[in-house]
């Protein structure tokens, strides 16, 4: 038997089925180690879960960035865009105008 | 249109059916079904073992809302509905363990269509899982882990505690079954909803993703507690173990 997600991933899963990163909040007041999460949970869905465990406002919506500074697409899987053992900052999103 | 309770025969099984307003609930007694594997996790289909008034039953939940009482012949193309004729002979088939050779997982694009891709994360607080769909050869089924890598060696009274809460999930969430599992990286929680050989309705798989979603959502964080040792439960510890204390007492004077 196999399993397949529902989004069919086309590339051989080289990572473990839960992923571990480190997870900071953009203050640097929290920094939090995660090793629970499926590694095919959407990006945005972990901001919002690291939000409410950092118990930072989850009215407001949250985005990740990795080490580089880039940020991490909501919508993908958290999966495909980092490395284990990644360190992530919380960032929230504002936006000016 | 079916209304209160009736009883069938199915081969030498007399079997209830239990109309509520949401539901219908297909129930057996468990005593008597010879196939008692048709309810474990990873079974085809839907049936599942309930506590019903003291008594151990078998249940198989249909949500009402997706039956469509016409014939088949009425709506020849529709795939979004289902008929309860159909429904009822996927049941049957499952409580006696056979399998329609001619069934076959429903395609990608399909499944997509009918469980779009957010209905997968279920999101309660700082707890965030993901619903896969096991979708193989003969095989479609949405599964969850509640709570994962249990450690084995937890106190009696949590691993009582959580098997009573697997249990008393199964009874209040329609077609959601659920269980504790062995896995490589440790024993496992687990809400299921198995579709295989179910008939290809939208509307059936797309509850069927609801109902994990819905369970295991309310679920999350008392099983996350429980199967956390590092939280100090002691006073429930201590309530469990006097309840144990009074029902053995109660067994001695009996």
């Amino acid at each position: 038997m196999s399993v397949m997600m529902h989004d069919p991933v086309t590339v051989q899963r080289t990572w473990p089925s839960r992923l571990r990163f480190r997870a900071t909040d953009i203050t640097e007041s929290n920094d939090i180690e995660v090793e629970d999460l499926e590694w095919d949970v959407p990006a945005g869905d972990v901001a919002q879960t690291l939000a409410a465990r950092m118990e930072l406002p989850t009215n407001v919506p949250w985005a990740l960035r990795n080490d580089q500074g880039m940020f991490l697409d909501d919508t993908q899987e958290i999966g495909a865009q980092i490395e284990q053992d990644a360190r992530l900052t919380l960032t929230p999103k504002a936006h000016l105008g | 249109m079916l209304t209160g309770n009736c009883e069938l025969k199915a081969g030498s099984y007399p079997w209830r059916i239990a109309v509520r307003p949401n539901w219908i609930h297909l129930l057996f007694d468990y005593d008597r079904v010879h196939n008692k594997a048709c309810a474990v996790l990873g079974a085809p289909g839907l049936w599942k073992k309930i506590c019903s008034n003291g008594m151990a039953m078998l249940a198989w939940d249909v949500p009402r809302w997706i039956l469509d009482y016409g014939t088949q012949a009425d709506d020849p193309d529709g795939s979004d509905s289902c008929h309860l004729e159909d429904m009822l002979l996927w049941a049957e088939r499952c409580l006696v363990g056979e399998s329609d050779s001619a069934w076959a997982p429903p395609a990608d694009a399909w499944v997509k269509e009918a469980i779009p891709a957010a209905c997968l994360t279920v999101r309660m607080g700082g707890l965030l899982r993901r619903i896969a769909v096991i979708c193989s050869e003969g095989r479609f089924a949405l599964r969850c882990v509640v709570a994962h890598n249990i450690d084995p060696g937890l106190e009696r009274w949590r691993m009582d505690a959580l098997e009573l809460l697997a249990m008393d999930a199964s009874m209040l969430w329609g077609m959601a079954r659920f269980g504790l599992e062995e896995s490589p990286t440790g024993l496992s929680l687990i809400c299921e909803v198995d579709l295989t050989g179910a008939p290809q309705s939208k509307a059936l798989f797309r509850t069927g993703a609801d109902a994990v979603a819905m369970a295991v959502g309310v679920l999350l964080e008392t099983a996350d507690v429980l199967s956390n040792p590092r939280i100090d439960l002691q006073s429930i510890g201590d309530c469990w173990l006097q309840a144990q204390s009074k029902l053995k007492k109660k067994g001695e004077t009996e």
